[in-house]
């Protein structure tokens, strides 16, 4: 078709409408090719067939939403015997009890250091027994205690009273002072072999928070601000 | 020569050819300027030397027709009525481009053909036409290489990604009270920017020992879309973050917004190795301007404006941040009315509306100026004395993911308790009202809609709640995030299940993850 000047003017309703009508076809012809070229292209560079997947293993992915089943058509709890090894001691933990274990493992714990005195203090006062045969001892009798924070333990008992109350790092974070009242409490009183129970529960999931407010320091890089 | 191309090119590719292949693509194919897009299409320009004439073609003047350029002469003709291909034949000029798409058809081979060297040229002018037109960058779909192809060749059984298929989505193993870090991976392994960044391998470690937190995460992800069914043991995580952020260890008490924000310290430290290099390749070592992907995700600006009362000079600080805390309403700070002497009423700490406190009042809220009052004078720096001021906080920039923390857990000096008040929360969140560009229309406390329905910048989709049952002494986490537009599952530790987006939107909120609607290429 060739081109030609039109004036708009001279111009009527129907003929501007078969006018829009080709730009329209025009257009979409446009379109049809350009994804033409695109399939030309997939298949000769050779990476049409990327879209082809396997029908039946994608069957098995398929979502499941019925009751008493998760997404994967699971029944729920069945998941109780789960293992890890720890990263620390190489041991095998279950998984569920994983967390206290590392806890005590990396002598995080706020009764890993008193743990640590009483054996230290138990060990001192055996005299017939050699120190290796102590530690073989404790290691078959304690499930949770592990042998690298013993030695970490051990360390340290040249620098401090075996008797004083020892922390760890973790414990300055702390923010509530009801635990720290409890920790000298446990730690002045007599090397037990039962453990009691500290004032609150243990082993529940408390959401404490030590930084409260919007300035607490993740990333604080603070342009020159006017002086308080 | 590419397995696409053919030998007959070999003929044109002497002298000069590529800035001859250029100004074709240049003039006839991406106009870049209205310039050449007129020359394109009108009659010969006066001014305009012999060199080409204008673009009909030769033979029967049609503009249509799917116009082919000879490469080799200055001929045009259409396709449709195989007038380049009378040209060819008589001329033997064998290679022909199409005007529309630019394609390079071979008159010899009779199809059209894909060289390498010459798509290189065409993608760069296309760039370069797109770039004087104000479009920028496009995206364009990912493309195997001659490798990777041969790969997929031998491996037939690929599985695709549809919206019904639960690759993606795993339960996780709670290790002893650690719910809090299974709701918070549940988040970040669905944030799409992150999944995108692993699942490309984008991570180069620079660390030593097998102690990176941010290749344990790409294991993550690999566990996530490995197709297992049974729930991932996360203890190597738990033991990384815990070694590299000693302040959270100790497995009683764990807030789930605290472990976010050590993950993403931890990760944004551990990221060395993907900061971008600058021009001269050399690593920008500024940690002010560090550019690793969690940055590039979590870290907005929240611009802070302190104004003396008496001069009216503004003091303003911009401080980066990779969450918004909120107060609720319910907590001892009083929450209504939003401005002084606003329009909301303060009996018994309800809103004056019916209903429920929403997310947006939250944020009002936090970005309403207030007076700092007598007792909190600043020194300002135009009065040069201690004066009365009012601050207020905005948006800078917002992160491509907004994560917003609910205050549940009031822990002050009298009181610990968890705030239980329903905050309704939107599906999609338009924060435009709360940046700080927008702050000189509510300078006088006005709460006025934004009518600015175009700007899409500022439009959030909700993609992950973290909600914790309970109290403040025991409790449990759990989460809902959502996989492709709009499915959402509830991830229990172990356990996930389809959810409605009733549920999510019912449910209290803690941790609110908002990402970004529309990402442009920068």
């Amino acid at each position: 078709m060739k081109m030609e000047e039109v004036s708009m003017s001279s111009l009527d309703n129907s003929k501007l409408e078969a006018l829009a009508q080709d730009i329209l076809s025009d257009l979409v012809e446009d379109a049809c090719l350009g994804l033409c070229f695109e399939v030309h292209r997939a298949v000769k560079q050779g990476y049409f067939f990327l879209d082809d997947t396997d029908q039946e293993s994608m069957r098995d992915f398929e979502i499941v939403d019925q009751p008493g089943l998760d997404v994967f058509g699971q029944v729920f709890n069945q998941w109780k015997n789960k293992e890890c090894v720890c990263p620390n001691c190489s041991r095998s933990i279950a998984a569920s009890r994983f967390a206290p274990h590392l806890e005590k493992c990396l002598g995080m714990g706020r009764n890993s250091s008193r743990i640590a005195n009483r054996r230290i203090v138990t060990g001192n006062n055996t005299n017939n027994k050699s120190e290796s045969d102590q530690e073989d001892n404790d290691d078959v009798n304690d499930n949770d205690w592990s042998y690298g924070a013993e030695k970490k333990a051990k360390k340290r008992k040249s620098d401090k009273n075996p008797n004083s109350p020892r922390r760890s790092k973790s414990f300055k974070h702390k923010s509530s002072t009801a635990s720290k009242v409890s920790q000298d409490s446990e730690a002045h009183a007599p090397p037990k072999d039962s453990y009691t129970a500290p004032a609150r529960p243990v082993g529940m999931m408390g959401p404490r928070r030590r930084m409260d407010n919007q300035e607490s320091p993740r990333m604080l890089m603070k342009d020159e601000t006017f002086s308080q | 020569m590419s397995p696409a191309g053919c030998s007959h090119v070999n003929g044109y590719k002497v002298d000069n050819w590529k800035q001859n292949l250029r100004v074709i693509y240049q003039c006839f194919v991406w106009s870049g300027t209205a310039e050449t897009r007129r020359r394109k299409v009108l009659q010969s320009d006066a001014g305009w030397t012999e060199l080409a004439k204008s673009c009909i073609c030769h033979m029967c003047g049609a503009h249509l027709n799917r116009l082919h350029s000879c490469l080799y002469c200055v001929f045009f003709g259409c396709f449709t009525k195989k007038h380049i291909h009378e040209h060819a034949k008589n001329k033997r000029h064998n290679l022909a481009i199409d005007l529309l798409y630019g394609g390079i058809y071979c008159f010899v081979c009779q199809d059209y053909i894909y060289d390498k060297d010459m798509e290189q040229i065409a993608k760069e002018e296309q760039r370069k036409a797109w770039k004087l037109q104000g479009i920028g960058e496009k995206y364009t779909t990912w493309e195997p290489t001659k490798r990777e192809l041969e790969l997929l060749r031998h491996n037939p059984k690929r599985r695709k990604i549809t919206t019904n298929c639960t690759i993606g989505l795993r339960g996780l193993i709670n290790l002893g009270n650690t719910c809090f870090m299974n709701c918070i991976v549940q988040a970040l392994t669905h944030t799409p920017l992150l999944r995108d960044f692993f699942l490309s391998d984008r991570h180069k470690c620079e660390m030593q020992s097998n102690s990176c937190l941010v290749c344990e995460m790409s294991q993550l992800f690999q566990e996530f879309y490995s197709g297992h069914r049974s729930p991932h043991i996360p203890f190597r995580l738990l033991h990384l973050v815990w070694t590299h952020a000693r302040h959270l260890a100790g497995y009683e008490q764990q807030d789930a917004h605290e472990f976010l924000i050590a993950a993403l310290d931890v990760l944004h430290r551990h990221c060395k190795g993907d900061t971008i290099r600058d021009d001269n390749g050399k690593k920008t070592n500024n940690p002010n301007h560090c550019n690793c992907i969690i940055d590039q995700i979590f870290t907005g600006g929240l611009q802070s404006d302190v104004t003396c009362q008496v001069c009216h000079g503004v003091s303003t600080t911009i401080d980066p941040f990779w969450d918004i805390s909120l107060d609720l309403p319910g907590s001892s700070t009083p929450f209504w009315p939003l401005s002084p002497g606003g329009d909301g009423s303060t009996v018994n700490g309800e809103s004056h509306l019916s209903g429920s406190t929403t997310l947006t009042d939250c944020l009002r809220r936090f970005t309403r100026p207030e007076h700092l009052g007598s007792s909190a004078k600043i020194k300002c720096g135009g009065c040069h004395s201690y004066q009365e001021s009012t601050k207020q906080l905005t948006m800078k920039k917002l992160p491509i993911v907004a994560c917003f923390h609910l205050k549940r857990f009031e822990h002050s000096a009298k009181l610990r308790r968890k705030i239980t008040t329903y905050v309704s929360f939107p599906l999609e969140l338009d924060m435009t009202p709360f940046m700080a560009s927008s702050k000189e229309s509510r300078m006088n406390g006005q709460y006025q809609q934004s009518v600015e329905v175009l700007n899409n910048d500022n439009k959030y989709s909700l993609f992950a709640v973290v909600n914790h049952q309970g109290t403040l002494e025991s409790g449990h986490y759990t989460s809902f995030i959502r996989q492709h537009k709009d499915q959402w599952f509830k991830c229990d530790d172990a356990i996930i299940t389809k959810a409605s987006i009733k549920d999510v939107l019912d449910s209290e909120g803690y941790l609110l993850f908002y990402h970004k609607q529309f990402l442009e290429y920068e």
